[in-house]
């Protein structure tokens, strides 16, 4: 035990060391940034290999890459037989993630493949071949959907499991299970097993890594924390952890296992996961908080995974806990990208809630999140489900929550981008010699959006007939409830439920244009049908263009006023989009499909594959974000008239519908305004809503660090759902969040 | 009846407790050097004119028509250019400031938040200009606000006849109001009014029992020192029902608004108070026991 007091005047503090772990991690920041270049997704910690390290995967299919069980199985052991092992003696865990297996499966990707991986409608190239959806890709194109075929993880383990197991344990319900299956299951019992085999092989070379430093280490601090070190990964490379600092690095080594095989982040309820080492080593004298807070820390450090702190266990009662205050501290020690979430609640405790707005505010950089309660567990039973198994559907992702290791989701990998579907009713309206109405417009619109939900339904069936053959999610299954038991993959007929979230984007793009047609179009004849299909197919051309965009573009506004034009379009836009997703329901009984409206970091690319739109939008600009008004929706863009927007177009099923705030960061300046933001936070979700992710702009800083990012290599924004450094994001990602600011300001 | 207004603010979070929206009622009796909110002072609708959002499409073109308009419905700009404004401008580079709202359109507004007052223990406050010029609309406005259990602040300058207070008192929650200094010599040469009926005022205020907020801009130049500071202070110290003394920083926001209402502004190069300061200004009013916050 370290205490921080008392050692606060030697050099081996906690908050030296983690001084020490924060340079380490800023340079690993920069060299990134150098040799990789920015990237639009969230930082998870991952280091960057030394220059010359190769490693090539071992292909298993004529197309030159690998797929299925054997495919993966070999490769994540090859990979993690090679690759380096991370020791910082000042640390209180090892490892670290240096690849993604997942994305290095076609290493000859090009930059612009990759941009193509990330285009909705485009095939990736990460589908096995032998498995044709030819005849989906049309519909995937024409109406923009992010199909989510090949897509990974996006659902959340259960770690209580793993922690109650420990990697033995594992490996014992492997061979059990193993020895009740035929020879049909041998090879994801194979599979399954060599993973663990191959992850504890990775925890032992880390060992002997530790071994090589303590023949090199004379300084007596630095020793003492590698021979502990040393004894915790020794104990948990077979047993189930004893203590929290045990905990904390067998979740780290599960976390970093996940998040090599295929990035998964989604974490846990990390407070009540803790909860029982910290109190049994408080209890033994084993630890203090000091201690505790540097140890989770480390744990944040080494992977931004989601993580949920309070809210109301099965029975309702609130489970905040000293941990969970320790939590928040930990976060503040590490001060660097991290991904927690408040979940608000009636009997949440006060002062956590408030030291997380205070925290919030505080370092600006867009933790805590706040999730609501109320809303997600009302939804989620309005799917069938009891109020207990409601309460454990935690925010462990982005945008998204989740059982952890009872549901297989898609969570956040599937959209449908409704402008785009927005744009071929109007253009199937002007082809069709149909009467021009709003009333016909609204027919072809809905037409086309039970098309694209059957066809994106289609897409996810298809996904889970195959993915197993694609890409078998051999590190989570090992701690869902089924796959183990029943010999199948989640994607395969393993997980005990199939929630599969089906998110709708550009709300915002439909909702205004809807109520700019009928006031310009219908309402005032300003402006005739003909007239606006020419200013759209030639995007507003020229002076009397521009004229004709200002006057759609002022036209009543979704986040404008509750109950105009706008808002009684996004409600009836978004409510015929969670039928025509509930409706899949028939279709698919097996499956339990949820709607949401987020859009991720695909504004752009929606907004790219998406013409001129009659609430005055050009060709190809972004469209808004999740459930969010688009820029500019009010003079004062106040945040209440925003909120009441987003609460009144929530889908209702338990998936989100998130509230992306940008605010002033000097609003929250005293006692009396930081009790008026919990306020607000309380109210946006007694009004319905699911998700709040907040960005304290700092204008002028994100403004000169868009100039250079490199002098700001520290400075944290939350894009969507999650946190990421400015300077890591791509240019044009950069110039997105800075138009934002420029058009808050009113001078763009 | 009607009143005019500039803009209904939500989500304000700096006039008065919780969460609240803020009417700003057009007109003013004061010329107050620093005033920030311009558009506020005149009576009647005005123009204003953004050139960074003018797109040249000619719509306010002076043409013959233009002679015989209404003053209202010129506007000359910094370059001598005289717009004519026809309502047709759809880069809204040239606005008429101030709208005609009836009491019922305030209540209307002001209901979408209810429930963000309800949690926070907001509300509605009418502001300015100087909101007790039109009397009868706020009175009219608080009296249906209250009807409908929403908190009510007034924001005033407190130069109203006893007789306006009397009026508005008895539908106000709180009252906010200035005392910007107390040298009325000072006063009048900064505001174009002199501070004998604020002072007066503000004695019969303290003793009606309702809750009340001193504010006082701090002004470079006009009163950001001790002695100004410490004399408002000892002013109001003792009275009863005083919530708080807040200290606001000048803020040189509204120069921009000068210049697209085609106006001077007397304090665009003057500097801002820095937090120090302001600090030791309220370290020194709160030196005669009363409770002091800085914005």
């Amino acid at each position: 035990m370290q205490s921080q007091n008392s050692t606060e005047a030697s050099a081996f503090t906690y908050r030296f060391r983690m001084r020490k772990l924060m340079e380490k991690k800023m340079a690993v920041t920069q060299e990134k940034i150098d040799r990789e270049g920015g990237m639009d997704e969230g930082d998870y910690g991952r280091h960057v290999a030394p220059e010359g390290f190769r490693w090539d995967f071992i292909p298993n299919h004529a197309d030159g890459s690998f797929y299925g069980y054997m495919g993966w199985a070999v490769n994540f052991e090859s990979l993690l037989a090679s690759q380096p092992v991370y020791v910082n003696p000042y640390d209180a865990l090892a490892g670290q993630t240096f690849f993604y297996l997942s994305k290095m499966k076609s290493p000859q990707l090009t930059e612009e493949d990759i941009r193509a991986r990330r285009t909705p409608g485009v095939v990736g190239h990460i589908w096995n071949p032998d498995f044709d959806y030819s005849h989906l890709k049309p519909f995937h194109r024409k109406y923009h959907i992010v199909h989510g075929i090949g897509n990974d993880a996006h659902y959340a383990s259960d770690l209580q499991m793993g922690l109650e197991l420990g990697w033995g344990g594992i490996l014992d319900k492997l061979h059990r299970f193993q020895k009740q299956h035929g020879r049909d299951k041998a090879l994801f019992y194979e599979c399954e097993i060599r993973t663990v085999h191959a992850i504890q092989h990775w925890i032992r070379r880390t060992i002997d890594e530790i071994d090589r430093r303590l023949e090199a280490e004379a300084d007596p601090d630095l020793r003492a924390n590698l021979e502990a070190m040393r004894e915790v990964n020794a104990w948990i490379v077979e047993q189930p952890p004893r203590t929290l600092r045990e905990a904390c690095q067998w979740l780290a080594w599960f976390v970093l296992a996940k998040r090599t095989y295929n990035r998964c982040g989604a974490g846990g309820q990390l407070d009540e996961l803790l909860r029982p080492y910290y109190e049994r080593d408080l209890k033994e004298g084993r630890i203090d908080d000091d201690e505790a807070v540097f140890t989770i820390a480390c744990l944040l450090l080494i992977d931004a995974q989601y993580y949920q702190l309070a809210g109301p266990g099965s029975d309702g009662q609130d489970m905040t806990s000293r941990i969970s205050h320790l939590i928040l501290d930990a976060a503040e020690l590490m001060d660097g990208p991290c991904n927690l979430t408040i979940r608000v609640h009636d009997g949440l405790d006060q002062a956590l809630f408030r030291r997380g707005v205070e925290l919030l505010f505080k370092y600006r950089k867009g933790w805590p999140r706040f999730s609501g309660d109320q809303a997600l567990v009302d939804g989620f039973m309005r799917c069938g489900y009891s109020k207990e198994l409601a309460r454990k559907r935690i925010a462990v992702g982005c945008n998204w929550m989740s059982l952890p290791g009872l549901e297989y989701t898609l969570n956040d990998v599937v959209k449908i981008n409704l402008a785009k579907v927005f744009e071929v009713a109007l253009d199937d309206l002007y082809q069709s010699g149909d009467t021009h109405s709003i009333d016909s417009l609204w027919a072809h619109f809905i037409e086309h959006l039970q098309i694209a939900a059957e066809k994106t339904a289609d897409g996810n069936d298809f996904h889970l007939r195959h993915q197993a053959h694609n890409e078998p999610e051999l590190v989570t299954n090992l701690l869902c409830h089924g796959p183990v038991e029943k010999g199948l993959d989640m994607t395969a007929g393993g997980a005990q439920y199939y929630n599969l979230a089906i998110d709708g984007a550009g709300i915002a793009v439909v909702a205004d244009s809807f109520a700019a047609i009928q006031q310009r179009v219908v309402e005032q004849g300003a402006l005739t049908w003909k007239d606006l299909r020419w200013y759209l197919e030639n995007d507003f051309p020229g002076s009397e263009g521009e004229q004709v965009r200002l006057l759609l573009h002022n036209s009543e506004r979704y986040g404008q006023d509750s109950g105009n034009r706008a808002e009684q379009w996004a409600v009836k836009v978004s409510r015929a989009f969670s039928k025509a997703v509930r409706d899949q329901n028939q279709r698919y009984p097996d499956y339990n499909f949820i709607p949401g409206l987020f859009s991720w970091a695909n504004t752009l690319e929606f907004g790219d594959a998406v013409g001129a739109t009659p609430n005055g939008r050009r060709a190809h600009e972004p469209v808004n974000h999740g459930a969010n008004p688009l820029p500019g929706f009010r003079d004062d863009g106040a945040v209440t008239a925003m909120v009441n927007a987003i609460a009144a177009v929530q889908p209702g099923y338990g998936n989100t519908a998130p509230v992306q705030l940008e605010l002033d960061p000097n609003i929250a300046d005293s006692p009396e305004a930081v009790a008026k933001i919990q306020a607000l936070i309380q109210t946006m979700f007694d009004l319905g809503c699911t998700l709040l992710n907040i960005n304290l702009i700092d204008e002028e800083r994100i403004l000169e660090a868009h100039k250079d990012p490199s002098k700001f290599p520290d400075l944290v924004v939350r894009v969507t759902g999650f946190t990421s450094y400015f300077s890591m994001l791509s240019p044009r990602f950069r110039q997105l969040i800075v138009d934002r600011i420029l058009s808050r300001r009113g001078t763009l | 009846m009607n009143g005019l207004v500039t803009d209904i603010q939500r989500f304000s979070l700096h006039d008065g407790p919780g969460i609240r929206t803020t009417v700003f009622c057009k007109g003013c009796n004061m010329r107050c050097a620093w005033c920030h909110n311009p558009e506020t002072i005149n009576r009647r609708p005005q123009l204003q004119f953004f050139e960074s959002r003018c797109i040249q499409c000619g719509n306010c073109k002076e043409d013959c028509d233009t002679a015989s308009a209404s003053a209202e419905d010129v506007f000359t700009d910094s370059t001598g250019k005289r717009r004519h404004y026809r309502g047709n401008c759809q880069a809204r580079a040239l606005v008429k400031v101030g709208r005609r709202l009836s009491a019922e359109d305030v209540l209307r507004e002001a209901e979408q938040d209810r429930a963000f007052y309800d949690r926070s223990g907001g509300g509605v406050t009418l502001s300015g200009g100087e909101a007790s010029l039109q009397h009868g609309f706020v009175r009219e406005t608080l009296t249906l606000l209250r009807e409908r259990g929403i908190h009510t602040a007034i924001e005033t300058n407190l130069t109203a006849p006893r007789d306006q207070l009397k009026y508005l008192l008895p539908e106000l929650d709180l009252v906010i109001f200035d005392i910007k200094c107390i040298d009325a010599a000072l006063h009048r040469e900064w505001t174009g009014v002199g501070n004998e009926r604020i002072l007066d005022n503000a004695h019969w205020l303290a003793g009606q029992g309702k809750p009340f907020i001193v504010r006082t801009p701090i002004i470079p130049g006009f009163n950001d020192d001790e002695a100004s500071i410490g004399a408002v202070a000892d002013f109001i110290k003792d009275f009863a029902n005083l919530s708080y003394y807040e200290l606001l920083a000048f803020n040189p926001l509204g120069a921009d608004k000068y210049r697209c209402l085609g106006m001077n502004y007397r304090l665009k190069d003057a500097p801002l108070i820095s937090r120090e300061k302001l600090q030791c200004l309220a370290d020194v009013a709160g030196q005669r026991g009363i409770e002091v916050r800085t914005a």
